[in-house]
């Protein structure tokens, strides 16, 4: 049975329209509902699921951010994670931390922990960075399988969703990262019951400093703004009409 | 007014799971809805003379079974959302038109 | 509900018939609680005519098992007091007599009780608590009582439940679907003696 190391971001939850701060240099996030990143309780459903197959002995959740990251990691183990590890920083996990430090925390957790799967979410939803598995996979230096809609341990094969569908991958061994697409599964919601007994789960909290020395990966916010409205879109009615749009009128072709 | 009679203690947890859950349900007044609606709900039945345990139960039965319908338009609305966001652009009609297209290209060739 | 049997909620822990309490943790069914009823249901004699201590009871379903099956008497105990109440409540309910019922609403680890078996639903629960809770349960067990420990495999109970550390699996069921519902992530409950 494997140990399984699942990582969730608390996010500005996904049905708050966000305002950018009067400084332009960040999203404002005073009075801003926050929840778990979508991506990621799909990735703790995913390591919950394998627990309750028996293909997982334990599942450690792991999350990097202010003191109320505890509630996004009380929701993780609400959802079936037996503890819980609490990366402390005062960086903003939206824009100041991005995800190469946050691949350097997890890998620095996972060479403690020894997990033999680690799933992440294959983004989240404010950074939409979407490449802290890839370079965890690379820091761990361990297989990856990115967008993953659905897990086979035993046969070593994740499928996963590509521009064009899906496609059938093999890994060639553990340990080894997945990032959670939207199909994976659909992940169950934490029940009153569940949350109670949640707040007994141990948490360890671990400062940032003492695990990873260098956080930054060299990027500096210059502006935040919100995108121009949209133009609205034209209908074609068939291929030709297409073709010569994008001739004419977008000039790709 | 007659004096308000005890909550029996399988509503109140109602309630709080109400509330918990109240929390993320997509409505446009958000949580003070779903305060106001649970609470009718929940009061509508109150000057009643005291249920039966059986009664009771199955009223709070019906109650878990809505709190249950809660949780599956959350689920529901969050998937869509995503989906919206972030593969909507995988339009399946777009898609179809997309191949046409590249086949023709290769003909064309 | 009259009966620990298949008809009663107590039995069939399902959401829409729970105990009839609500707030914190003795609202609840556990696993590890019911796996023990469960067990007792299959081996009556193992309380039948003795003194029986329901330890850390939450709810009472265990102590309420053993009682039905014939136990002498039995005391339930928990360090919060709602719940010794809400034991005795139960206990009411399931129409056991008064003088087959004791309540104790105090932390007995350490102490030398007066019990010929104690029922330990899920107290492996939080890690810090486990490791001294099992140790005084190991002494009871060598004073020659029948400890009988409920657990579903939590990752706090692992270190503390293994055969070589004297406690030994004795029986293991399937949760039912409404107690999986409240316990996200487990899917069986065990029951273990510790060996004196």
């Amino acid at each position: 049975m494997s140990r399984v190391m699942v990582g969730v971001k608390r996010v500005v939850d996904y049905a708050v329209k966000v305002r950018v701060a009067s400084d332009k240099k960040a999203v404002d996030l005073a009075n801003v509902k926050m929840s778990m990143n979508p991506f990621c309780e799909i990735a703790v459903e995913e390591a919950v699921r394998l627990k309750e197959a028996k293909k997982a002995s334990e599942i450690i959740a792991v999350s990097i951010g202010p003191k109320q990251a505890q509630e996004t990691l009380r929701t993780a183990l609400a959802m079936g994670c037996d503890r819980a590890i609490h990366i402390t920083t005062d960086l903003r996990t939206d824009q100041e931390l991005g995800p190469k430090g946050v691949a350097k925390l997890l890998a620095a957790v996972a060479e403690k922990e020894s997990p033999d799967v680690v799933i992440v979410g294959k983004q989240a939803i404010d950074g939409d960075m979407g490449c802290t598995g890839s370079m965890l996979a690379a820091y761990m230096d361990v297989p990856q399988c990115t967008f993953a809609a659905k897990i086979d341990l035993d046969a070593k094969t994740v499928e996963r969703e590509t521009d064009a569908g899906t496609e059938v991958v093999s890994f060639p061994s553990l340990p080894a990262v997945f990032t959670a697409d939207l199909r994976l599964n659909e992940p169950r919601y934490a029940t009153l019951p569940n949350i109670m007994k949640a707040k007994k789960k141990k948490m360890d909290t671990i400062a940032a400093a003492d695990l990873v020395a260098d956080l930054t990966d060299g990027n500096t916010v210059l502006e935040v703004f919100e995108p121009a409205p949209r133009a609205a879109g034209v209908l074609v009615d068939d291929v030709d009409a297409l073709v010569d749009k994008l001739k004419n009128e977008a000039a790709v072709i | 007014m007659s004096a308000p009679r005890a909550i029996p203690p399988l509503v109140r947890d109602l309630y709080k799971r109400a509330l918990l859950i109240g929390r993320d349900y997509p409505h446009a007044d958000g949580m003070p809805y779903v305060r106001r609606v649970w609470k009718a709900a929940l009061t509508r039945d109150r000057d009643e003379p005291a249920f039966a345990d059986a009664a009771l139960r199955k009223k709070v039965a019906k109650g878990r079974f809505m709190l249950r319908e809660m949780v599956g338009v959350i689920q529901l609305k969050k998937y869509r959302a995503m989906k919206r966001r972030y593969y909507d652009d995988r339009d399946e009609e777009l898609q179809g038109k997309m191949r046409e297209l590249h086949r023709r290209g290769e003909e064309g060739r | 509900m009259h009966l620990i049997g298949p008809s009663d909620p107590l039995y069939h822990p399902d959401p829409s018939k729970p105990s009839p309490f609500t707030d914190p943790f003795w609202a609840f069914v556990w696993p590890g609680s019911w796996g023990i009823a469960e067990h007792l249901r299959r081996n009556p004699a193992l309380v039948q005519g003795k003194i029986v201590l329901d330890f850390a009871a939450g709810c009472g379903v265990s102590g309420i098992a053993a009682a039905q099956l014939g136990a002498k008497h039995v005391c339930f105990n928990d360090i919060d007091e709602v719940s010794v109440a809400a034991c005795s409540m139960n206990a009411a309910l399931n129409d056991l007599p008064e003088e087959q019922v004791g309540l104790e609403a105090r932390d007995l680890v350490g102490a030398k009780t007066n019990a010929q078996v104690i029922l330990a639903g899920d107290v492996c629960y939080e890690a810090e608590l486990a490791a001294s809770v099992m140790g005084w349960l190991r002494e009871e067990a060598r004073r020659g009582v029948l400890v009988l420990v409920g657990d579903p495999g939590r990752w706090s109970s692992k270190p503390h439940l293994a055969g070589e550390l004297g406690v030994e699996e004795k029986a293991r069921f399937p949760l039912p679907a409404a107690l999986k519902d409240d316990n996200s992530g487990l899917v069986e409950t065990s029951v273990f003696q510790v060996r004196p």
